[in-house]
């Protein structure tokens, strides 16, 4: 304790001249450390509105054919049916199955003073289970009865409930929809979700597909979707999809026109490769800038060496080992790294703090995510910072530890 | 007889001056007893200082052999020689003061070499500084003190570790006459209380009060006198 006390003073006695390396390595400290606290930050948060937007989903799309198939020509139109759900709940690794189309139409609430003109998903009910997506408390989603009984429910997003509601006890209330009255059963929350499709999700209606479509005449879905089991598999299950539509739709399941598919897995593959990446190159910057500071304190450490040779003679006089006068010169280059790189430390923890106080749109808190200074990132910072303190301090601690006592005491 | 404290033979320092040798020692003999008080003096470059240093295991012999206290310091690897350094206390003529330290904290280094524990270390160095007249100076910086009184407090820490041999190098060098006449007296002190003492000089009036002068001339002792000291250790 009393040799800390005494490592400390004379760190303290040299405060002037240490000042700007300690400020340099503190900045230092402060930039790797919310460098990587954002990126931890987008990276959490990535990863959920990935989730969120159906990570493992395959979505597909009719399309028109490219080339003839079979005798028939190119050119046909290729119609997705309902049954196509049940058809792809068939191909292995699929975990659910779901179809989608929709319209824009006009919605009112019960009291007839609001009305909207919002996207209105007509979806099955396993789509939620494909998109990953949560309903609030109190609620639930479209349920299979619901389809059988073609029931007047909906699922309204939180935007719209608060547009129609005021966003009050929307649950149980009733709206009318293609002039009908439909029961609201549940909420859709307000999450941050790539991928989405005509809006976002939140300021959508969800109702079960089999009550819109003779409603409206809707009779064949925009998309069909499944979620598979294995992103990794992601490419072989899209084969397995596509050999068994294209053989429904009587087309080439090579020609990619006549059935257009949306792989999520492999889309997400893409943007964690992006993160990733936006990752490692916020980690190289706020090594770099480490770096230098770190070069910084090696030359302050070198330059306390030279001026210290009689002080180190001294020392050696009075029976100091050279392994003692090395750990002791290490000792205080470790003590100048942590104080500046402590101070970097609680600076960045109180800057991000105040970060999240600050009120952001939930959505783009949602991409950003909350940027902490976890504690395996500061035991990572922790170990960056000894390891440069180690190989900035190592030479000139060899240095010092290499001084003859009576050359030293003719230094000066 | 009991083995000289220290013992030089054939002691020879050689250094390099650009491929040139030059002799600072030419193989000196010289012993050195228990309670002795043994000035070195002689004209600049005669030697003194090499042998201070020799004596002090700062550095080697490039021929020949210094013993101390039974140990031959030519063999020993550093940390060995550091351990026997501690053995010595060192008083230099510039003082050598920490000046980030005040006068406790000086006397108390030497002691962080040797394992003493910290309250210790402050005890020892306080009592020393007492014995050395400072005891009102325990916390004064070396810059609140006069010259007298920065050599008192590096006398004091060379005694702190209760050294066998006390070297001091030019200790009223930097001294007015006044201060110089009471670093004389205080030696004179240590010696009478039992302490050996080898002191380098150009103080003919320090010298003087020496158990035996040993006069050098170019690496080489050219005659040993008796000081006033030898009636007074007899």
């Amino acid at each position: 304790m009393n040799e800390l006390r005494e490592l400390l003073r004379e760190t303290w006695s040299n405060r002037r001249r240490l000042l700007p390396v300690v400020i340099g390595l503190c900045f230092g400290t402060l930039g790797l450390s919310v460098l990587l606290a954002f990126g931890d930050g987008f990276d959490t948060a990535m990863n959920g509105a990935l989730q969120r937007s159906g990570e493992t989903m395959v979505r597909w799309f009719g399309g028109v054919t490219s080339r003839p198939f079979r005798g028939q020509p190119a050119g046909r139109g290729m119609a997705l049916l309902p049954d196509d759900v049940a058809l792809l709940r068939q191909v292995p690794g699929v975990l659910a199955a779901s179809l989608e189309t929709g319209i824009n139409a006009r919605v009112v609430s019960d009291d007839g003073t609001r009305s909207a003109n919002p996207y209105i998903a007509a979806v099955g009910h396993e789509w939620l289970a494909i998109r990953r997506r949560t309903v609030e408390p109190g609620g639930r989603f479209l349920s299979p009865l619901d389809e059988v009984e073609r029931r007047r429910v909906a699922v309204i997003g939180a935007e719209l409930a608060q547009q129609l509601f005021r966003r009050e006890d929307v649950v149980g209330r009733t709206l009318r929809v293609f002039d009908q009255p439909f029961t609201i059963v549940g909420v859709l929350g307000i999450e941050t979700a790539l991928m989405q499709s005509n809006g976002n999700d939140s300021g959508k209606l969800f109702v079960p597909f089999a009550t819109a479509a003779p409603l409206r005449g809707l009779r064949n879905p925009q998309i069909v979707m499944a979620r598979i089991d294995d992103a990794g598999r992601a490419r072989e299950r899209e084969t397995q999809q596509r050999a068994l539509l294209a053989g429904r739709l009587q087309c080439d399941p090579a020609d990619r026109a006549a059935l257009r598919v949306s792989n999520h897995a492999l889309t997400a593959r893409d943007i964690r490769g992006i993160v990733t990446g936006t990752r490692v190159f916020l980690l190289v910057i706020g090594v770099l800038g480490l770096l230098v500071a770190a070069v910084g304190v090696a030359n302050m450490t070198v330059v306390l060496v030279e001026e210290r040779v009689p002080e180190i003679g001294l020392r050696m006089a009075f029976g100091a080992t050279p392994a003692q006068i090395r750990w002791r010169q290490l000792a205080e280059t470790l003590a100048m790294v942590g104080i500046g790189g402590g101070s970097g430390l609680l600076l960045a923890a109180l800057l991000l703090w105040g970060v999240n106080q600050v009120p952001l749109d939930p959505v783009a808190k949602g991409y950003l995510g909350d940027p902490l200074l976890s504690v395996t990132t500061s035991l990572v910072i922790a170990g960056l910072l000894g390891l440069c303190g180690g190989i900035a301090g190592w030479h000139p601690a060899s240095r010092a530890a290499a001084v003859q006592p009576v050359e030293a005491l003719r230094h000066d | 007889m009991t083995e000289p404290l220290l013992s030089l033979r054939s002691a020879t320092k050689v250094h390099d001056r650009g491929g040139a040798p030059v002799h600072a020692l030419a193989g000196v003999d010289l012993d050195v007893q228990r309670g002795d008080y043994v000035a070195l003096t002689g004209p600049s470059g005669s030697g003194k200082s090499t042998l201070m240093n020799l004596i002090g295991c700062l550095d080697r012999p490039t021929a020949g052999h210094c013993r101390i206290a039974g140990t031959d310091t030519t063999a020993l690897d550093p940390a060995d020689l550091a351990a026997l350094r501690r053995r010595i206390g060192f008083v230099f003529q510039s003082f050598h003061l920490l000046p980030g330290l005040t006068a406790v904290q000086n006397v108390a280094l030497p002691l962080r070499y040797g394992n003493v524990a910290p309250a210790a270390r402050e005890r020892a160095a306080t009592a020393m500084l007492e014995r050395v007249g400072l005891g009102a100076r325990l916390h004064h910086h070396p810059r609140e003190l006069s010259g007298g009184q920065q050599q008192r407090v590096a006398i004091a820490r060379a005694l702190v570790t209760t050294p066998d041999l006390l070297l001091a190098d030019e200790p009223t060098g930097n001294l007015d006459s006044r201060a110089g006449v009471e670093i004389r007296d205080l030696l004179e002190e240590l010696w009478r209380e039992g302490r050996t003492l080898v002191v380098v000089t150009h103080d003919e009036a320090l010298a003087a009060r020496a158990a035996r002068i040993v006069r050098l001339l170019d690496g080489r002792i050219v005659r040993i006198d008796t000081g006033a000291g030898a009636g007074a250790a007899s």
